[in-house]
């Protein structure tokens, strides 16, 4: 019992060994203006900031148990990787766990391209302008806001959040909620039992797919595009603007279906219903489909 | 009586004791006397256990008839309702257990959602929609399932 009077001193001593353990970042490499810069690191955290200098800079820190961090490459193609002593690989269950957090703070040109894995490590991405974005996460939350042409994120339980805008983007989870109020031309939304909510348009192509999370969608089709909406046992709702031109296929197997275009079908006997109806000139396709799920189809600016 | 003479009493009973009828000289009497042309009075049983044989054999007869007619009429409605599962390996119906425990949420995630997917294809078989989710679904297994080869 004695020896418990030193437990706060130990306390401190192991805390202490800790936080000199990690290493303080400070590095620097030029970059071309459209650079494509790779991330990776396990755990900790990744904020990605575009600045309008042609350097990449990494700041923030890298925790003990990692290999000496290095900005590898040339001015138009650089790495960043932060690796186990001793481990390879980006997801080594042993290697991570001799790891402790790192938390990276990099800064890229405006125009540069940035290809993000992290697996339990949130990420932000920030300011980014023309390039292109791809990120693969397992479990960390995923925030972008960014102009870019293709849009690529793919996580397993964290939730992705986009913001600014998506010429093309493909978004995908296992169960993390997609947020992205602002998606461009094409978009392929996908999840299995994750939330999605988007809005965007108006749409030359947009694939929507749920096996068991909740949609909510709103936004415009692009003359002649083409929608298509797949769930199992998600609810979906739908928002179109009031001058939509479209064709609408819907139908259900054995949720309840309720259209602001159209009167939806139901057989005489037994659940489910069906709508097939057009809307203003018919230039687009919309093509939606549940089997337990509820599917409603709104028009912008009508009640209830 | 006490103990002691309780015991001896008992151990007096532990001797031959004649009965007071003996009825066996009767019995082979009898025995003797009997028709030697009839000579078995079991042999009325011998039809009942046979019947009972056939019986049994023909319960499974019919048993085995029942069950290839039932697997029979099984496999074409199996291949007819999913066509998309009987083309799949047979790995991928197998449960996926990731040795790595920040997979393992995801792979009951979605053995469930292929589970819950194949009991709704098997009630809407004509539905592409449930198709296109089943094989997303197994898209995004395949690529952990390659994820999972990088973890350590």
């Amino acid at each position: 019992m004695k020896n418990i009077r030193y437990l706060p001193l130990l306390c401190c001593l192991c805390w202490g060994g800790q936080a000199l353990a990690e290493t303080q970042l400070d590095l620097s490499h030029p970059a071309a203006p459209t650079v494509h810069v790779e991330i990776t690191n396990v755990k900790g955290e990744v904020t990605v900031t575009a600045w309008d200098r042609n350097e990449v800079h990494v700041g923030g820190e890298l925790g003990s148990g990692a290999q000496p961090l290095t900005i590898e490459g040339s001015e138009n193609n650089l790495s960043i990787k932060v690796q186990a002593q001793g481990h390879g690989g980006w997801l080594n269950w042993r290697g991570d766990n001799a790891m402790s957090d790192s938390t990276l703070d990099v800064n890229v040109p405006r125009g540069a391209s940035v290809k993000v894995n992290v697996v339990s490590a949130p990420l932000s991405i920030d300011g980014i302008d023309g390039g292109d974005i791809a990120v693969n996460s397992v479990s960390g939350r995923v925030r972008i806001h960014a102009q870019t042409p293709a849009l690529d994120v793919v996580t397993i339980s964290g939730n992705v959040a986009f913001s600014g805008h998506a010429q093309r983007a493909k978004l995908q989870t296992v169960s993390g909620d997609i947020l992205a109020p602002s998606l461009g031309q094409s978009a392929d939304l996908q999840t299995v039992s994750g939330r999605i909510q988007a809005n965007g348009g108006p749409w030359q192509q947009l694939s929507l797919s749920t096996v068991s999370g909740d949609v909510q969608l709103t936004g415009g089709l692009a003359d002649g595009g083409s929608m298509r909406v797949d769930s199992m046992s998600g609810d979906v709702q739908l928002q179109f603007p009031s001058s939509l031109s479209s064709s609408i296929h819907a139908s259900t197997f054995s949720g309840d279906l309720r259209s602001d275009f159209g009167t939806p079908e139901q057989p005489e006997h037994g659940p489910g219903s069906h709508l097939d109806t057009v809307a203003g000139s018919g230039n687009g396709k919309i093509s939606i489909e549940t089997f337990s799920g509820d599917l409603r189809i709104r028009k912008a600016g009508s009640d209830d | 009586m006490n103990e002691f003479e309780w015991l001896r009493q008992m151990r007096d009973l532990n001797q031959p004791a004649a009965p007071r009828n003996d009825l066996w000289a009767r019995i082979e009497a009898e025995l003797d006397a009997a028709d030697p042309a009839q000579p078995a009075a079991v042999t009325p049983i011998r039809p009942a256990r046979r019947h009972q044989a056939w019986a049994v054999a023909a319960s499974l007869a019919a048993m085995f008839v029942l069950a290839c007619g039932i697997v029979w009429h099984a496999q074409p409605i199996q291949s007819n309702v999913t066509p998309a599962l009987a083309a799949m390996p047979s790995s991928h119906a197998l449960p996926w257990k990731p040795s790595d425990p920040r997979l393992a949420g995801a792979a009951v995630e979605l053995d469930a959602a292929r589970m819950e997917l194949q009991q709704a294809i098997q009630q809407a078989p004509d539905s592409p929609a449930l198709q296109r989710l089943l094989q997303r679904t197994d898209a995004q297994q395949a690529m952990l399932r390659e994820l999972e080869k990088h973890a350590g």
